[in-house]
């Protein structure tokens, strides 16, 4: 038999010499690199000895790359040709990011698809500026182990779907990297603080990141690392915390003209502060007014915590979330693993102490937790030792087709443990009909606009039949790193049909991502549906926000601004009728652009009553 | 003698599981055609422990999981993926009462069980406690009644106790009685329906 050399299902004793593996955290605001040397999960810093990785790529006209902390320090003077933050794009489609583009310097790409960023050397996919990263931190580890790597272990947040998480397998590679697993990044921290020799029972790992919120029950039994729930959200992270602070300090100088650089001095001011005052009480910052100025400007903790708070009571939604699914209570959870530089926020710890009613872990360093777990699982895959452990993932958002009337059929839920399969019989609706597409989707709305569009199959080649008479078996395979895949069958005849799949929003490689824009063009319409929900969605928003400030402040404003206003706020109006989300959102800006004076005068308000010894209670929302 | 099925690596006769050998635990060539139940090697029964059930389940992954088999060559690796899909699958099936109903029902009779896409439902009792449950779901929801909801829900899954119980007895009895299970099972899948129904309701409530 072929197959009788295969000794042993471990590789544990397999004749390999030491492999030589590494565990990567590609993280939305940095990432780092780690292995495991002579028995001890270490991370690997650079040559001037930092190990974080700033995960920010610059790009220059010239064509030169420059990643992490030189990166970051251009994004003052260079803002549009430097990437930050490119995780939240990672398998997302271009007509998806619309609403997030406000946030971020950098120009999309016009087009459908996947997502280009405009740079200085040309356009980039998501996926081409995380091979950066990735490319850098390869390089760290090769030289730190002596040699070609045998494979990586890569971590993503665990509710990653499968664009995001093929995204994430296909910019390894175009690094150069081979993925031996894609590790949940709960579960890494799991690992890390060896929760998997422990005896039986149920861990929260609460993952504040920078542009994430990640939390995950994860239940252990007999070596089994099982996620049970997973809750979190994607627009939630250290960065929120940032940017309330930098809104505050901004209000604070409201001479100062808001260009973008001066956001980004006051954004990692923001950051320096929150550090700051996570040891110590009070803090004075430096800053250099847009008019060369330089003032001194004192915080204290408490009042930095009263602008935090909120940021972090929205994270025990999540958790109440997760709990919920998996059936369990706080009393239920022995350990609380706390991830991400946020969470050395002295609140924070106290919060989450408060919800769990125990003390969370904090004795691995929270920022290098992911990494460590991630280097421990590249060692026992690659058979270096550990032969006990096993990580089983679950499917993070339910696998759906769609049905008639643009529903969602839900043919694998969420949570379910993976790899799993399922198959599906669908049949032909018209006499001699030899083909048919498949729409799959993930996510848990009914209907298909409210999901995400995963791939569309083609069935080709079934034998000609009456109506009803062919039945076509598709089967859907989900392997151990959580991606699709899926074969089909005609049962009567046992014709195997071929499957094409076209990932909505992902790409082979950077040839094949071009080629893909043509097949795309069938999700054309379904992504400008959700564009126009979303445009309408923010565009209530808007609404909804100026009325609630011009119910309460209206009389802070002169005439003339209070008639500028209400103008654009009637146009917007009639446009929230209409079917341009280009148009919707451009009437929205114009809103917001009209709004600023009176948002700016509330803030003097409030900021004056706050020095007037007030108490900040009274004038928050 | 019986002559087993036996590993084909060692020769030693697979007992527990037909996955993997108990003696040099060789992982076996998949077999898509063995049942859920013998893919778990448990009894072909409607009365499984659920723990028991998934503890045989977390040991056939440890065996057999592909992250065993990270650095195997290809044909190993893929029957690993292949073992270890239909343990999860069958766990999904087997761990859930209903949907272990109608897998057995399947298994027992050679048909499915009915459902709701082969017909309306013919029983008229049925479908009046049916429609009498809907409408008071829709008067909870319009009413936003919080506790009409929960009262609901305590009698579906009381509706429900009352159904495994039944069928526990029916599939173990000694005549088999195929027309009382396939109408347990099918107004199990109604009270599911709604149970999740109601779930979903409560769950907008707490987010809205």
């Amino acid at each position: 038999m072929a197959l009788m050399q295969i000794a042993e299902p471990g590789m544990s004793t397999a004749p390999h010499g030491h492999r030589r593996v590494a565990g990567i955290d590609l993280g939305t605001t940095h990432s780092l690199v780690a292995a495991v040397r002579s028995a001890i999960p270490e991370v690997i810093a650079a040559a001037d000895g930092q190990y974080l990785l700033p995960s920010v790529v610059h790009y220059a006209p010239g064509g030169q790359v420059e990643v992490g902390h030189g990166a970051r320090a251009r994004a003052i003077r260079d803002p549009h040709n430097t990437i930050a933050s490119v995780k939240r794009l990672m398998g997302r489609g271009a007509g998806e990011v619309v609403t997030l583009a406000g946030h971020l310097p950098y120009v999309l790409v016009p087009g459908e698809g996947m997502v280009r960023l405009e740079t200085a050397a040309g356009p980039r996919t998501p996926v081409e500026v995380s091979a950066e990263i990735l490319r850098i931190l390869g390089a760290r580890a090769r030289e730190a182990l002596g040699g070609e790597l045998d494979g990586v272990v890569i971590t993503v947040p665990a509710y990653f779907d499968d664009a995001q998480r093929q995204a994430t397998k296909d910019a390894a590679r175009l690094a150069g990297l081979t993925v031996l697993r894609l590790l949940a990044e709960p579960t890494a921290a799991a690992v890390a603080y060896g929760l998997d020799r422990e005896a039986e029972g149920i861990y929260a790992i609460y993952d504040l990141g920078g542009g994430t919120f990640d939390f995950s029950l994860l239940r252990l039994e007999k070596g089994v690392f099982e996620v049970l729930a997973t809750a979190g959200d994607a627009a939630l992270g250290g960065d929120d915390m940032d940017h309330a602070i930098a809104e505050k300090i901004l209000a604070e100088f409201p001479d100062a003209q808001a260009g973008p650089s001066w956001r980004r001095q006051v954004l990692q001011q923001a950051r320096q502060i929150k550090e700051d005052l996570s040891t110590a009480t009070s803090a004075d910052t430096l800053l250099e007014l847009p008019g060369g100025e330089t003032r001194c400007w004192g915080l204290e903790r408490a009042r930095l915590e009263e602008w935090v708070r909120p940021v972090i009571q929205r994270t025990f939604a999540s958790c109440r979330r997760a709990l919920r699914d998996a059936g369990l209570g706080t009393e239920d959870v022995q350990g609380v693993v706390l991830v991400g530089g946020a969470t050395r926020v002295p609140l924070l710890r106290q919060m989450v102490g408060d919800f769990f009613h125990r003390e969370p872990l904090t004795d691995i360093d929270p920022d290098q937790v992911v990494a460590l777990g991630a280097a421990i699982q590249a060692d026992a895959l690659a058979g270096n030792q550990r032969e006990g452990l096993l990580l089983m993932d679950v499917l993070p958002l339910s696998l759906g087709l769609e049905t008639m009337g643009g529903l969602v059929e839900r043919i694998i839920p969420r949570n379910t443990p993976i790899p799993i399969a399922r198959a599906q019989e669908f049949t032909t609706f018209r006499d001699g009909q030899t083909a048919m597409s498949v729409h799959v989707l993930q996510g848990e709305r009914d209907r298909v606009e409210d999901n995400r569009s995963l791939a569309r199959f083609s069935l080709r080649g079934i034998p000609p039949m009456v109506a009803g008479a062919a039945r076509i078996r598709v089967t859907f395979q989900v392997d151990a790193d959580g991606l699709l895949s899926a074969s089909a069958e005609e049962t009567g005849t046992g014709i195997r049909a071929e499957v094409q799949v076209r990932p909505s929003y992902g790409l082979e490689d950077a040839d094949i991502a071009r080629m893909l824009q043509d097949a795309l063009q069938h999700g054309e319409e379904d992504v400008g549906h959700r564009r126009l929900a979303e445009a309408r969605v923010e565009a209530q928003r808007v609404l909804e926000a100026l009325d609630s400030a011009l119910a309460g402040d209206a009389e802070l404003l002169g005439k003339d601004e209070l008639d500028r206003i209400l103008q654009a706020r009637l146009r917007l109006q009639e446009n929230l009728e209409g079917d341009s989300p280009n148009a919707m959102s451009a009437a929205a800006e114009a809103v917001e652009k009209a709004a600023e004076v009176l948002v700016e005068q509330r803030m003097n308000r409030a900021v004056r009553k706050a020095v007037a010894g007030h108490s900040v209670e009274e004038w928050k929302d | 003698m019986m002559a087993g099925p036996t590993c084909e690596q060692c020769g030693a006769r697979l007992e527990n599981s037909l996955a993997v050998c108990p003696s040099c635990h060789a992982l076996q060539p998949f077999d898509p055609s063995l049942s859920f139940f013998a893919v778990l090697g448990v009894a072909e029964d409607f009365c499984l422990d659920p723990k028991a059930l998934r503890d045989r389940a977390l040991n056939l992954q440890q065996a057999l999981h592909p992250d065993r088999f990270a650095a195997a060559a290809g044909g190993l690796r893929r029957r690993s993926l292949e073992w270890s899909t239909r343990v999860n699958e069958a766990l999904a099936v087997l761990g859930d009462p209903l949907r272990r109903g109608g897998y057995l029902f399947q298994e027992r009779f050679g048909s499915v069980p009915p459902g709701e896409d082969q017909g309306t439902i013919r029983d008229p009792e049925l479908l009046l406690r049916q429609m009498e449950c809907r409408e008071r779901l829709e008067e909870a929801v319009s009413g936003r009644d919080r506790e009409m909801l929960d009262g609901l829900r305590a009698e579906v899954l009381a509706g429900e106790r009352h159904l495994e119980a039944f069928l526990a007895s029916a599939f173990a009895g000694p005549e088999e009685n195929q027309a009382g299970i396939g109408r347990a099972l099918l107004e199990w899948q109604y009270l599911r329906r709604l149970r999740t129904e109601i779930d979903r309701y409560e769950d907008q409530w707490d987010f809205a």
